[in-house]
């Protein structure tokens, strides 16, 4: 159905823009006689170069039905004529211009008319529309009798989908002109070149050929091999022909050249046999080529050959049939090897179908590598015409597949002679191309490969923290500096006698009211020692029994690295007119209370009473003489009294007790003394001293 | 009541020196506030060490290490100078002697799993793994209940691309401690890196799990997932990463990656660029936008962003390689050549084939 509808689109837009055709006819052209006649003229001509003879001169014929064409553009014939000129001489992709131009002046002109146009269409890759050509020209044709025909259309159609496969994924290649140095606006084609492309020979059909002689049949030149080479430098030397013996005033054609570049192989037509031919370098000068013996050569047609690198074996194309005097058959890859015995080459075989195909297969080339062949194929996928495929000889033996080296190395129209060079990156290749010096042109192909990747930066924090860990500094705090441990010492004696005393010591921390330490003196010396922390005001109480006991505050300095207080202690024998001091009992500032630091010296004095029951004391109260004396009489009576309501408190009897008030009669510094203290606190000192209560027994 | 060595000390000697100055024995007592100052050290030494101490606490490390070196002269054996200068050697970068002060501190039991640690860590930053590994080791063994050791010792492990005993570790560390996402998050990557993805997205989404705002963990968790060819819930995953942090320049360049895998290379390189415009030091940015315009054959971007990531680093192999890809198409193989030579250098290895495929051996030479 989508086939009817494209036709049916053909043929509408055929009709719609149709022109009116102009035959060549001299009733049409009765105003201007003498130039139809001349026109005319080159048309006969020209219709008689394109009877084959045995070929068609096509390439003659194309100037004269220009000139035809000039004089009238309106003829289907000659447009379809130069149609056929050109699609068989350089300019191919000319063709389809005019057979689209008969076809429009007179689509029924012409039977083939849509082979053509799908020819056209198909060497410019216009695929769609030459397979719908294609499939036109097939309804035109009987499959019963046309076969042939049909198959040979059917093969086209299967050329133009390969082609449109092929071109959708295009081979990464440069495609460079090889320079003036090589090429010329005549052909130049089949190079080869030694393995590192340095040196290089290809046919060209130039006017310097050997004779200077053309070849009428098709109006060019005779081939002949030129070299060219890269010795010094990177630029080719301008091409010479490399003259005879290899070359002749006929065709001659270099068709491979051995690794090292010392031996040549050369075509020769040999009246239509093909045949392969030797030379060898000598120093500069090539030796006259020499006919290889059978089995490369035989009564068929023999064309391209090439030695692999280590010159063992020769790949080669023969048209020989399979088996012994049969038909012809297509062009095939053998291969022979070298019976280096013998001296001669032996047992040739076809290559597999991986290679080979029912159709021509020829331009073999053996990479360096060894392994790998480069030839042209009419079959397998071939986008039309030649193309180059690439086989690699397996470790098994086998050959892999052969594989298209794609577009834009391939293209419709025949690709030939492709050589790749040792690095596997240089290649050549013979080509028309619109920007070439004319004709076919040697390229150098650069095969880039696969597109390489672009490499993308990914960063991650794998570890969430990958550094050192933090140190754990961890400074540990100040410390509060204490003074050094003091050693508080001394004796404890008999205040008359001066003999040692065992007696009992106990020590107060006056701020915390807590007994630090009790301990006694030693029985035989009366010493002691005890370690205590300074910066702290301290009282000592030393008893004995039957003496009175001693009290007495003292500070133990802070911040002194080491610090001895020594307290020597001499008691008095409980006996009548003895008196102390009571140190240790404390009253607030102008006041008679009792302060609660004053209960441990007070609790002495009850056990004393307590110990001593026929013990009969007065207690005194003493001030300093600063106030009136009459006030500190009064203040020192009260806190006399104090004590002893303290003691009837804790059950003395209070016959037992009697108080006095002294104030400031009794100093122990009297102001005389106080007033040559300079310092304020010795001063402050004297007067603490002053400021006392005493006990004196009375009775016993 | 606890008294001190040094108070009994002291008694003893003096005991000692006052019998036999006075031919007779007599008793030492001792206070019994005698305590109060129980560290027996003397004050000199202690206000040296707490003249140490501000001086640390003014970064005066040098007076510091002064202050206590003194507190040692007088008291050698005073150990919160000891272990207060090992630290302040540390803060003061003097390493060598830390290091020392720390090998000191490991025989007193109580601290000894804390000097370890630090001789680990200082290990750790000479990269001596193995001497890391044997410190994170001994502190474990003084002290297994803590599970940063492990976790550490097991990083150690990663680093030295010894995943199993890495993950051995991480498993120990977050045996004891079970919501630790970073812990979580490097197990992950040990197992990413075993090719373990599964298990490897399963801890990830455990750090995840613990610390939901962890953008590294969701980081991890997208490149796993981009790794995997899973490119639509890599990208979710990153969008997420950058929802709690926009400007984690890492998440933006691994999702423009996720993009770029995905064809999307209008978004990879919005996300390129914007991690250019965050850190436009981070040379893998530039190297990414090469990247991708070398995909889009604009061979001319590609020389221009590879060199801005060449300059800000010039050692990325990547970049020199995709300049080089450039450099070739645009047919300037002298350069591509030099930029092959230079990507291999610097680890690209596919770029020393190119080089010689490329014949360039002979270009630069000639």
């Amino acid at each position: 159905m989508k086939k009817i509808i494209v036709l049916a689109i053909l043929c509408f837009s055929v009709s719609a823009l149709a022109q009116k055709e102009v035959v060549f006819d001299k009733k049409n052209f009765k105003d201007n006689k003498k130039a139809y006649k001349e026109a005319e003229d080159y048309l006969e001509e020209a219709d008689e170069l394109m009877i084959p003879n045995p070929f068609p001169r096509y390439a003659q014929a194309l100037e004269l039905y220009k000139k035809a064409n000039d004089f009238n553009d309106k003829s289907s014939h000659v447009n379809f004529q130069l149609g056929l000129c050109y699609m068989n001489t350089a300019e191919k992709f000319k063709s389809l211009e005019y057979f689209e131009k008969s076809f429009k002046l007179n689509p029924n002109k012409h039977v083939d008319i849509h082979y053509y146009l799908g020819r056209g269409h198909h060497l410019k890759s216009e695929w769609d529309e030459a397979i719908q050509h294609y499939e036109a020209h097939k309804k035109r044709l009987n499959a019963k009798e046309q076969l042939q025909d049909m198959m040979k259309v059917n093969k086209l159609i299967f050329e133009c989908k390969s082609g449109k496969e092929l071109v959708k994924d295009p081979t990464r290649v440069w495609i460079d002109n090889m320079g003036g140095m090589i090429n010329s606006e005549y052909p130049e084609y089949g190079m080869i070149m030694t393995a590192d492309a340095s040196e290089i020979y290809f046919t060209s059909r130039r006017p310097s050929t050997l004779g200077g002689g053309k070849d009428l049949m098709i109006d060019q030149y005779f081939e002949d091999v030129y070299t060219s080479n890269k010795f010094e430098g990177n630029s080719w030397i301008k091409a010479k022909n490399i003259g005879d013996p290899v070359n002749t005033k006929g065709h001659d054609a270099a068709v491979a050249l051995s690794p090292d570049g010392s031996k040549m192989i050369v075509y020769i037509d040999d009246k239509g046999d093909g045949n392969l031919y030797e030379s060898v370098r000598e120093g500069n000068e090539w030796s006259k080529p020499k006919k290889f013996d059978e089995p490369i050569n035989s009564d068929y047609h023999e064309a391209s050959a090439w030695y692999t690198s280590d010159g063992k074996r020769i790949f080669f194309i023969s048209e020989r049939p399979l088996e012994k005097r049969g038909n012809p058959k297509d062009r095939d890859i053998y291969v022979a090897e070298w019976d280096a015995e013998e001296e001669e080459w032996i047992d040739p075989q076809r290559l597999p179908e991986e290679v080979n195909t029912k159709y021509d297969e020829d331009g073999i080339y053996v990479h360096p590598d060894g392994k790998t062949i480069y030839f042209s194929s009419k079959g397998h996928n071939t986008m039309g015409g030649y193309d180059v495929f690439k086989s690699v000889l397996q470790e098994d033996g086998s050959w892999s597949k052969a594989e298209n080296m794609g577009y834009p190395i391939n293209t419709p129209d025949d690709d030939v002679f492709f050589l790749v060079a040792a690095n596997g990156r240089d290649a050549y290749m013979t080509s028309y191309r619109e920007d070439g010096f004319g004709d076919k042109d040697l390229y150098k192909v650069t095969l880039l490969g696969d597109e390489k990747e672009p490499i993308l930066m990914a960063e991650d924090l794998l570890l969430a923290n990958a550094e050192a860990p933090s140190s754990a500094v961890v400074i540990e705090p100040k410390v509060e500096v204490k003074d050094q441990l003091a050693i508080l010492k001394g004796i404890v004696r008999d205040d008359k006698t001066k003999e040692p005393l065992k007696a009992n010591i106990e020590l107060v921390d006056n701020e915390t009211n807590e007994v630090v330490a009790e301990f006694t003196s030693d029985a035989k010396t009366g010493r002691f020692l005890v370690s205590l922390p300074g910066g702290k005001n301290y009282g000592i109480a030393v008893k004995a029994e039957g003496y009175l006991f001693h009290s007495e505050n003292f500070n133990v300095k802070q911040n002194e690295a080491y610090k001895e207080v020594e307290k020597n202690v001499d008691l008095k024998k409980v006996d009548v007119g003895q008196s102390i001091v009571l140190r240790n009992i404390f009253f607030d500032l102008n006041k008679y209370t009792l302060r609660d630091e004053s209960e441990k010296e007070l609790m002495r004095l009850t056990k004393l009473l307590n110990d001593n029951p026929s013990l009969k004391i007065e207690i005194s109260g003493h001030t300093d003489s600063r106030g009136s004396a009459a006030y500190n009489k009064e203040l020192s009576k009260n806190r006399a009294k104090a004590v002893v309501d303290y003691l009837v408190g804790k059950g003395i009897s209070k016959d037992r007790l009697e108080y006095a008030g002294y104030g400031e009669e009794q100093p122990i510094n009297s102001d005389a003394e106080i007033s040559k203290l300079k310092r304020r606190a010795e001063i402050e000192d004297a007067h603490q001293e002053n400021r006392r209560t005493e006990f004196k027994i009375l009775e016993n | 009541m606890k008294l001190n060595l040094f108070v009994m000390l002291f008694a003893l000697v003096y005991c000692i020196n006052y019998s036999v100055a006075q031919q007779d024995s007599v008793k030492m007592v001792v206070a019994k506030n005698a305590d109060v100052d129980s560290s027996g050290i003397d004050p000199k030494a202690q206000e040296a060490y707490n003249e140490g101490i501000s001086a640390f606490e003014s970064k005066k490390y040098d007076q510091a290490i002064s202050n206590f070196e003194k507190a040692l002269s007088i008291a050698p054996d005073f150990k919160k100078a000891q272990k207060n200068l090992a630290y302040t050697y540390l803060s003061a970068g003097k390493n060598e002697k830390a290091a020392k002060a720390f090998e000191k501190l490991t025989s007193d039991e109580e601290i000894a799993h804390l000097a370890y640690f630090e001789l680990a860590v200082l290990a750790t930053k000479r990269d001596s793994l193995d001497q890391a590994i044997g410190y994170y080791s001994k502190a474990i063994e003084a002290n297994p209940a803590e599970s940063k050791y492990h976790h550490q010792r097991g990083i150690q492990y990663f680093k030295k691309e010894d995943y199993e005993s890495a993950v051995k570790d991480f498993t120990k560390g977050l045996a004891i401690n079970t919501t630790s996402a970073e812990m979580y998050n490097d197990r992950g990557s040990a197992f990413r890196k075993m090719e373990k993805l599964d298990r490897a997205e399963a801890d990830y989404k455990k750090a995840i799990a613990n610390d939901p705002r962890f953008v590294v963990a969701y980081n991890n968790l997208g490149s796993t997932l981009r790794e995997a060819g899973q490119h639509d819930r890599a990208i979710k995953t990153f969008n997420k990463a950058i929802a709690i942090d926009g400007d984690f320049h890492l998440a933006l360049n691994n999702r423009g990656y996720a993009f770029f895998e995905s064809g999307d290379y209008k978004s990879a390189l919005k996300d390129f660029m914007k991690v250019t415009q965050l850190e436009p030091s981070y040379a893998s940015a530039y190297n990414n936008l090469a990247a991708v315009y070398l995909k889009m054959k604009d061979y001319d971007k590609v020389v221009d962003y590879a060199t801005k990531a060449i300059n800000k680093n010039e050692q990325l192999g990547s970049a020199y390689y995709n300049r080089a890809a450039a450099y070739e198409m645009l047919r300037k193989l002298d350069k591509a050549c030099e930029d092959w030579s230079n990507a291999s250098a610097y680890g690209v290895s596919v770029a020393d084939r190119y080089y010689g495929q490329t014949g360039c051996a002979n270009l630069i030479e000639k």
